[in-house]
C-alpha cells in the first residue's frame, strides 16, 4: 500500500494512544523511580522529601536484609522453575498420545492456571495448617509427625514453591504438549530409517526441536516468579525469620507498609536493572523470531 | 484440644454471621435513637474485640442508629497502611478511624483536633479514666476518644498453679520456673502462649519486654521508674536497642521459646488467647479486652480458672504493663459538612450504655469510671478490676511504646531481626546490632539529629 | 498426528511408531489421573469449605460428608462490615471489563498500524512495547502511585483501568499482531478501492478478521486484570476496591472466617474455571502463543 498523508494520519491515530500510554505508564515512572530513589521520601512523615544523594543505594549494600530477599528470590525461582519444567516436561509426554479420555483430563489439569494468585496462596495456607490443615492429615496417614509447613524455614520456602508449581506445571505442560503436537512426522521417520534408536530419536531430534518452545516457557516462567508476591502475601508474609521474604515483598512492605518510598525506589530501580538485563535473553530468543525463521 | 478449640472460635463466628445473635436492644440509650437520621457513617476499624462486636451486632446498631454503618475491620498492618493511604486522599474515605494509642505522634499532622467539639457539645471527657482519656491529648488538643484503651497484661490458669502450688508469676523467672513445672507434667499443655509472629507482633513483644527491665526503646529522660514522655526532645530519639537490657529481651525470648505451644512463630494476639482458652498454655500475654474470648465461652477450659498480673519484671525491675489499644479519631481531609455527624456517632459509640453493651458481646474494656464500677460488668469481666487496680498502683505505662512518629518503623525493625534470633538464623549480638543501626539510620533520615 | 516416542531412560529398544512407548497405557491413565486430582484437589477445598458449616471447618480428621450449608454465602455477601463483598464484586467487574475493552482496542490498533504502515522505527516501536511484559508490577508501584496521587485519582476506577490496560498491551499485541499478519493483503487492497479510508478498513474489514485473536486476548487480560492484586490494593481502599482488595483485608485476622473466606475465595475463582473449560480453546491458543506459532 502506498503511504499517502492520509495513511500517516491514520497510522498515527492508530498507533500513538497505546505509545502514549505506555510512556506514561512505563517509561515515565523508571526515570521517576531514579529521581525517588535519591530522595529522602517518606509518606508518614511531615518531613518532605529532600535530596540525599546516593544514601539510598550505600544503605541497600548495608542492608542484609535486602541481600538476603535477593538469595530468596533467586532460590525459589530456580526451585520452582525447574520443578515445573521437569514434571510439565514429563506429563506432555504423558499426555502426548490419542488413548481416549487423555484429552479431557489433559483439559481439566489446566484449570490452575487461571485461578487468582491471592486465592491460591489461601487455600494452600488453610490447606497446610500445622493443626488442622488437611495436607497434614495425609503426611500423619503414613504414620509421621504432622509439620510445621509454614513456621520452618526450609519447609516454608518449600510450601510457597509448591504453591506456585500447583498453578504452573499444567502451563509448561501445555506449552510443551503443544509443541509436540507441531512437530512433524517426517523427522522422526527419517530418523528411524537412519537406524536411530527412541533414546537417539529424543536426544538428537525431539529435544533440539523443542528447544524454542522450552526457551519460551522458561522465559514467561521466569518472570512471572520473579515478581511474584501474592503466594507470599497469603502464606508466610516473609517469615519465618525472613526464609521467604523474596525482593518484591520487601519492596512491598518498604514502600507501603513504612512507607519509606525513596528506599523502595532504590530497591525498585535495583530491581528494574536486574529485569532488564534478563530481559536482553527475552530479545535474542524469542522477540525477533524473523531472524531464526 | 485444638479440635474443640477451633469449634469454639467457629460459635463466636456463628454469632459474627448474624445467625444467631439477636439478643439486644433493650438497653440500647434513646437518646442515640436516629443518631445517622439515614445517612451513612464510614468506619476503618481494626480486627480486635471492640469492632468485632460492633460487626457482630452491626444489624441492632444500625437499626437504633437509624442509617448505615459501613465498618471495615482490618488486621493491625492493613490498617496501618490504609490509615495512612487514607490521609493521601484529597477528601478522606472513612469518617471515623480507629488508632492505637502509640500510633497518635505518627498521625498527628492528619487528625481533626476535637476540643471545638467538645466545647460546642459540651461533652464531659471526665467520665473516662484519666490515663484513657489524657493518652489522646497532643499539645493540649484531643486527637481521639477512648474507645478500647487497654493494657497488655498476664493472665495465668489458678487451677493448673494451684494444682502445683506455684504462686502468681511477679517476674521473668517464676514464669520460665512454673512452665517448667507445668510442661514437664501435663501433656496437652504448654507454657507461655506470647505474640512471637514475624513482624509487628514480635517487634511489639520486643519493646513492651525491653520495658520489663525498665527500658525503653528510645533515649528518653527518666523520671523515678518511669520515664518522661511529655517532653520529648530531639536527642531523646536515639535508639537504645543494643543495650543489655535489649540482650536481656532476646535471651528471655530464647528461654520462652523453649516453654510455648506448637506453631507459636506465628502466633499473634488472637490465637494465643485462643489457645489459652482451650488449655493449650497455661500462662498466656493478654490485651485485657480479650479475656472475653474465654470468659464468654461456657465451654472454655480457661473460663473462671484465669488470675491476671501485670507483666512479670526482669531481675530489678519494677512491674509495668503497656497501655494501648483503640481510640476514635476524625481524619483531617473528612469532607467538612460530615465532620457534626462523626462527632455524633463517637459521642454515641462510647457513651457509657454502649460501653457497657460491648462488655455483653466480648470486649472486656471499661474506659469508662462508671461503667468499670457497674458490677454486671464485673461479672461478666472479671478482668476489668484488675485492671483498674493496676492503673491505681501506676503499674500501667505507655513509654514502653512513646508515641512518637516512628514507632511502627522501630517495631518492624525490631519485628524482623527478632524473628531471625527465633529462627536461628541470626544471633542475639548480631540481630541487636543490626536493629540499632536500621533505627539510628531512620532517626538520621527524620533529622532529629 | 502421531505419538511422538519417549523413552523414559530405559532400555532403548526399537519399536514401531504405532506402538506407544516409555509410558504404558496403564501408566499414562494412572500418571494423568493423579495429576489431575492434584489440580483439581484444591479448588475441593475451596468449594467444600465454603459450603461446610463451621464445625466441619475445622473437624479433625477432615470431614468428607458434610451437609451443604450456603450461610457462608449469605454472610460473605451482605453481612461483613454491613456491606460485605458485593460492591467489591462489582468493582471487579467494571474494572475487568474496561480495562479489557481498552486494552484490546488500544492493542490491536497498534498491532494493526505496525503490521499495515511502514512506520518509521515501527519495530523499535514493537519492541518496545513487547519489553513493556518484563515491567514487575512491584517496581513501578511506587512511582505510580506518587504519580495517581498528584493525579487526585487515588481510589478511582480510572487508576485501576488504565494500569490495567498497559499492563495487558504487550500482550494484546504480541498476540494480535500475528493475526494480522495472517490477512491475506488483497482483502485490504480491494477494500481500499471500494473507497474505504483506512481507518474504515481497520474497523470493517480487518477486525472482524481477527475475531480469534481479538476473543483471545480478551480472556487473557480480563483474566490478569480480575486475578491483580498489588497495584489494586495500594491504589484503591474503597470506592473503586476490588475483590483481591477485599481478600487481602481478611488475611491476619483469619482463623475466625474461614468459611465465608473461602466462600470469597470461590466467588472470586468459579467465574475463571467456568471461563477456561468453555473457552479453552481460545484459551490455549494464547497460552502457547510464542512458544508455538
Amino acid at each position: 500500500m502506498s503511504q499517502s498523508r492520509a495513511a500517516r494520519r491514520a497510522a498515527f491515530i492508530l498507533i500513538s494512544p497505546a505509545v502514549l500510554l505506555l510512556l506514561a505508564l512505563n517509561v515515565f515512572p523508571i526515570g521517576f523511580a531514579v529521581f525517588i530513589s535519591l530522595r529522602h521520601w517518606s509518606l508518614s512523615i511531615v518531613n518532605p522529601p529532600r535530596f540525599a544523594g546516593l544514601f539510598n543505594y550505600q544503605e541497600l549494600t548495608l542492608d542484609d536484609r535486602f541481600i538476603n530477599s535477593l538469595s530468596v528470590s533467586a532460590t525459589f525461582v530456580l526451585i520452582a522453575i525447574l520443578a515445573e519444567l521437569v514434571l510439565g516436561f514429563a506429563l506432555a509426554f504423558v499426555f502426548n498420545s490419542k488413548l481416549k479420555g487423555l484429552d479431557t483430563l489433559r483439559k481439566l489439569s489446566l484449570l490452575p492456571v487461571m485461578a487468582m494468585p491471592l486465592v491460591v496462596g489461601l487455600v494452600w495456607f488453610y490447606m497446610l495448617n500445622e493443626n488442622f490443615g488437611v495436607i497434614n492429615w495425609f503426611v500423619t496417614l503414613f504414620g509421621a509427625e504432622r509439620l510445621p509447613f509454614l513456621t520452618d524455614s526450609t519447609l516454608a520456602m518449600l510450601s510457597i514453591a509448591l504453591a506456585d508449581i500447583w498453578q504452573w506445571t499444567p502451563f509448561v505442560t501445555l506449552v510443551i504438549f503443544a509443541a509436540l503436537q507441531s512437530l512433524p512426522e517426517y523427522v522422526f521417520e527419517a530418523g528411524r530409517m537412519d537406524g536411530l534408536t527412541e533414546r537417539e530419536i529424543f536426544w538428537r531430534i525431539t529435544l533440539p526441536l523443542l528447544r524454542p518452545a522450552i526457551v519460551v516457557v522458561l522465559i514467561i516462567r521466569a518472570i512471572d516468579a520473579v515478581r511474584m508476591i501474592d503466594l507470599v502475601f497469603m502464606m508466610t508474609k516473609g517469615g519465618p525469620g525472613g526464609a521467604t521474604e523474596v525482593l518484591p515483598w520487601y519492596l512491598y512492605t518498604t514502600g507501603f507498609q513504612s512507607f519509606d518510598l525513596g528506599y523502595a525506589g532504590s530497591m525498585a530501580v535495583v530491581m528494574i536493572i536486574i529485569v532488564t538485563l534478563g530481559a536482553q535473553v527475552f530479545v535474542r530468543q524469542i522477540a525477533n523470531p524473523e531472524k531464526g525463521r | 484440644m485444638f479440635r474443640k478449640m477451633m469449634k469454639e472460635n467457629i460459635r463466636g463466628a456463628a454469632c459474627i454471621l448474624g445467625a444467631t445473635c439477636l439478643a439486644f436492644g433493650a438497653s440500647i440509650p434513646a437518646h442515640a435513637q436516629g443518631v445517622l437520621d439515614g445517612k451513612t457513617i464510614r468506619i476503618l476499624g481494626i480486627g480486635d474485640p471492640v469492632f468485632q462486636v460492633m460487626q457482630q451486632i452491626h444489624g441492632d446498631l444500625e437499626e437504633i442508629a437509624g442509617g448505615e454503618i459501613q465498618l471495615d475491620v482490618r488486621p493491625f498492618d492493613v490498617l496501618h497502611q490504609q490509615v495512612l493511604l487514607n490521609a493521601q486522599n484529597d477528601l478522606s474515605n472513612y469518617d471515623l478511624i480507629a488508632v492505637d494509642l502509640p500510633q497518635f505522634g505518627e498521625y498527628r499532622p492528619f487528625l481533626t483536633n476535637l476540643n471545638p467539639l467538645i466545647e460546642e457539645n459540651d461533652y464531659d471527657g471526665s467520665d473516662f479514666h484519666d490515663v484513657a482519656w489524657n493518652g489522646a491529648q497532643f499539645g493540649g488538643n484531643q486527637l481521639g476518644v477512648p474507645l478500647q484503651p487497654h493494657p497488655e497484661i498476664f493472665a495465668y490458669r489458678t487451677d493448673v498453679f494451684e494444682k502445683y502450688g506455684l504462686d502468681a508469676p511477679r517476674t521473668h523467672d517464676d514464669v520460665l520456673a512454673a512452665a517448667k513445672t507445668i510442661e514437664e507434667n501435663e501433656a496437652d499443655m504448654s507454657g507461655v502462649c506470647w505474640n512471637a509472629a514475624r513482624g509487628t507482633p514480635i517487634g511489639q513483644s520486643f519493646i513492651m519486654t525491653q520495658g520489663d527491665f525498665g527500658a525503653a526503646p528510645i533515649d528518653m529522660v527518666k523520671v523515678g521508674d518511669d520515664f518522661d514522655m511529655g517532653n520529648i526532645q530531639p536527642e531523646n530519639m536515639k535508639p537504645t536497642i543494643d543495650t543489655a537490657e535489649g540482650e536481656a529481651t532476646l535471651n528471655y525470648f530464647l528461654a520462652l521459646l523453649e516453654v510455648s505451644p506448637p506453631g507459636i512463630l506465628n502466633m499473634a494476639w488472637d490465637e494465643r488467647v485462643r489457645v489459652f482458652a482451650q488449655g493449650g498454655c497455661a500462662m498466656t500475654y493478654i490485651w485485657s479486652g480479650r479475656s472475653a474470648i474465654y470468659e464468654l465461652d461456657e465451654d472454655a477450659p480457661a473460663r473462671g480458672n484465669v488470675g491476671y498480673v501485670s507483666h512479670p519484671s526482669g531481675p530489678d525491675s519494677p512491674n509495668r504493663s503497656t497501655l494501648g489499644g483503640w481510640y476514635l479519631s476524625i481524619p483531617t481531609n473528612i469532607d467538612p459538612d460530615r465532620v457534626d455527624l462523626a462527632w455524633n456517632v463517637i459521642e454515641w459509640l462510647t457513651s457509657p450504655e454502649m460501653i457497657a453493651e460491648y462488655t455483653k458481646h466480648g470486649n472486656c474494656v471499661a474506659p469508662r469510671k462508671s461503667v468499670s464500677a457497674d458490677p454486671e460488668v464485673i461479672a461478666r469481666c472479671p478482668v476489668i478490676p484488675h485492671v483498674n487496680q493496676m492503673a491505681e498502683d501506676g503499674f500501667l505505662q505507655g513509654w514502653q511504646r512513646p508515641p512518637v512518629p516512628e514507632i511502627q518503623k522501630i517495631v518492624d525493625v525490631l519485628g524482623a531481626e527478632s524473628h531471625q534470633v527465633l529462627t536461628g538464623d541470626k544471633s542475639v549480638k548480631d540481630a541487636l546490632a543490626s536493629a540499632q543501626r536500621l533505627i539510628d539510620r531512620e532517626m538520621r533520615k527524620a533529622q532529629y539529629y | 498426528m502421531t505419538s511422538v516416542d519417549f523413552d523414559a531412560g530405559a532400555e532403548a529398544t526399537p519399536r514401531s511408531s504405532k506402538v506407544v512407548l516409555g509410558f504404558s497405557d496403564y501408566a499414562r491413565y494412572l500418571i494423568a489421573v493423579v495429576f489431575v486430582g492434584f489440580s483439581l484437589f484444591p479448588f475441593y477445598i475451596v468449594l467444600s469449605t465454603s459450603l461446610k458449616s463451621e464445625s466441619d471447618i475445622f473437624a479433625w480428621p477432615p470431614v468428607w460428608l458434610f451437609d451443604v450449608t450456603w450461610d457462608n454465602y449469605f454472610s460473605a455477601l451482605f453481612v461483613f462490615g454491613g456491606t460485605g463483598v458485593l460492591p467489591f464484586l462489582i468493582n471487579s467487574l467494571i474494572i475487568t471489563a474496561l480495562s479489557t475493552l481498552l486494552a484490546v482496542g488500544l492493542g490491536s490498533m497498534v498491532a494493526y498500524g505496525l503490521t499495515r504502515f511502514r512506520v518509521v522505527g515501527g519495530s523499535h516501536i514493537f519492541f518496545f512495547i513487547l519489553s513493556t511484559r518484563f515491567a514487575p508490577p512491584v517496581a513501578f508501584v511506587v512511582p505510580i502511585f506518587l504519580m495517581i496521587r498528584e493525579a487526585g485519582l487515588l481510589d478511582t476506577h480510572l487508576a485501576l483501568i488504565l494500569i490495567y490496560t498497559s499492563m495487558n498491551l504487550s500482550l494484546v499485541v504480541w498476540i494480535i499482531r500475528g493475526f494480522f499478519e495472517a490477512i491475506p493483503i488483497e482483502i485490504e487492497e480491494a477494500a481500499q478501492i471500494d473507497g474505504y479510508s483506512r481507518l474504515q478498513i481497520f474497523r470493517k474489514v480487518a477486525l472482524p478478521l481477527v475475531k480469534p485473536g481479538l476473543i483471545t486476548t480478551s480472556i487473557l487480560s480480563a483474566i490478569l486484570s480480575w486475578n491483580e492484586f498489588l497495584i489494586a490494593t495500594v491504589m484503591t481502599q474503597n470506592t473503586a476496591a476490588t475483590l483481591p482488595v477485599y481478600l487481602a483485608g481478611f488475611s491476619g485476622s483469619m482463623g475466625l472466617e474461614w468459611g465465608p473466606f473461602m466462600a470469597v475465595g470461590a466467588m472470586a475463582v468459579l467465574p475463571i474455571m467456568i471461563f477456561t473449560l468453555v473457552l479453552q480453546r481460545h484459551l490455549v491458543r494464547g497460552l502457547t502463543f510464542g512458544a508455538v506459532r
